[in-house]
C-alpha cells in the first residue's frame, strides 16, 4: 500500500518535458545549404573560394508542448522561408550555406519534471549568406568547408 | 536523501545549458533545405533528380543521472555527438560523387527531460538524389 504513492510519483517523474519542432523554408527562393556547398545556375558544385561571404542569417525561437510533449502548443512549425528571402535580397546574396541548427533545452524544463505542465526547447538557426563569384567556373568546388565559418 | 535531490536539481539545472547543433560543414556536396536547389534559378524548373534512397541522422546530447543509495550520492553519464559525425554520415552516402545531393525534408530540433535525465538534440531526415543538368 505504500508503494503506490511511490509509484505514482515515479510514473510522473518518468514523464518528459520538453518540446519538438520542425524547421522548414518551403518558399524560399534561395538554395539554403546545411554544408558549405550549393550548386550553380549549371548544377555544378560551387563552394570554397567560389562564394563570397556577403553577410548572416540568424533566427531563434522557443517551441512549447505540454503533457508529456504530446500537445505541441507554440512553434511546432517554423518556416524560414521568408526571412531568408528578404535577408538574402537585402545583401544581395545567391544563396544560403552553412545554414547551422542549435537546440538547447528551456531552463523551466528542469523545474516542470512532471510531464504534465509545459516544456520548451530554445532553437537558434544560422547561416552564411553568400554570392556566387565565378559562375562560369562551376565544378571546381573545394572538398570541404565553406565561406567564413571556421571549423 | 532531501539533499541528493538537492544535488540532482542543481546539477540538471547546468545540465538545462547543454545544446546540440547540427550542421554539414564537412560535406563535400549541397545539403539542401527547401525546394530551390542552384543557385539564380528563381521559381524556375528544378534540377533533375533521381531519388536513390533515404538519409538519417541526429546530433544529440544526453544526460542522466542515477542515485547511488550505498552513501557515495549522485552519478552522471553524459554522451553526445560531435559535429563530425553528421559529416560522416553525409559522406558515407555521398562518397565522391560529385553528381549527388541531400535534400532535407525534416529538421527537427527537439529536447526531453525529467529530474534525473535530458536529452536534446537535432534530428535530420531526407534524401539522398542523383540530380542531372540543368533543364
Amino acid at each position: 500500500m505504500r508503494l503506490a504513492p511511490i509509484a505514482a510519483v515515479a510514473l510522473l517523474a518518468a514523464g518528459c518535458a520538453g518540446a519538438s519542432s520542425h524547421v522548414r523554408a518551403d518558399t524560399a527562393r534561395y538554395p539554403i545549404s546545411l554544408s558549405g556547398v550549393v550548386r550553380d545556375t549549371n548544377g555544378d558544385l560551387a563552394g570554397g573560394p567560389q562564394l563570397q561571404r556577403v553577410g548572416a542569417f540568424s533566427d531563434s525561437y522557443t517551441s512549447w508542448a505540454m503533457f508529456w510533449t504530446l500537445i505541441p502548443l507554440w512553434n511546432r512549425t517554423r518556416d524560414v522561408s521568408e526571412a531568408v528571402n528578404q535577408r538574402v535580397a537585402a545583401a544581395g546574396g545567391d544563396a544560403v550555406v552553412n545554414f547551422t541548427t542549435v537546440a538547447r533545452p528551456c531552463i523551466s524544463n528542469v523545474l516542470t519534471f512532471i510531464g504534465l505542465l509545459p516544456g520548451c526547447t530554445d532553437v537558434e538557426v544560422s547561416a552564411d549568406i553568400v554570392r556566387l563569384v565565378r559562375p562560369e567556373a562551376g565544378g571546381a568546388a573545394s572538398a570541404a568547408g565553406g565561406p567564413g565559418r571556421p571549423r | 536523501m532531501k539533499a541528493g535531490w538537492l544535488a540532482a536539481l542543481a546539477l540538471l539545472t547546468g545540465c538545462a545549458t547543454v545544446s546540440s547543433t547540427a550542421n554539414f560543414l564537412g560535406t563535400s556536396n549541397p545539403v539542401l533545405l527547401g525546394p530551390t536547389d542552384r543557385v539564380r534559378s528563381g521559381a524556375g524548373p528544378r534540377l533533375a533528380a533521381t531519388r536513390l534512397r533515404g538519409f538519417e541522422t541526429e546530433a544529440f546530447h544526453s544526460f542522466v543521472q542515477q542515485a547511488n543509495y550505498g552513501g557515495v550520492g549522485l552519478s552522471s553519464t553524459t554522451s553526445y555527438t560531435t559535429d563530425l559525425k553528421l559529416d560522416a554520415a553525409a559522406q558515407g552516402v555521398l562518397g565522391l560523387d560529385r553528381s549527388l545531393d541531400i535534400r532535407v525534408t525534416d529538421l527537427n530540433p527537439k529536447s526531453r527531460g525529467n529530474l534525473m535525465s535530458l536529452r536534446v538534440s537535432v534530428l535530420v531526415e531526407g534524401e539522398v538524389v542523383r540530380v542531372g543538368g540543368a533543364p
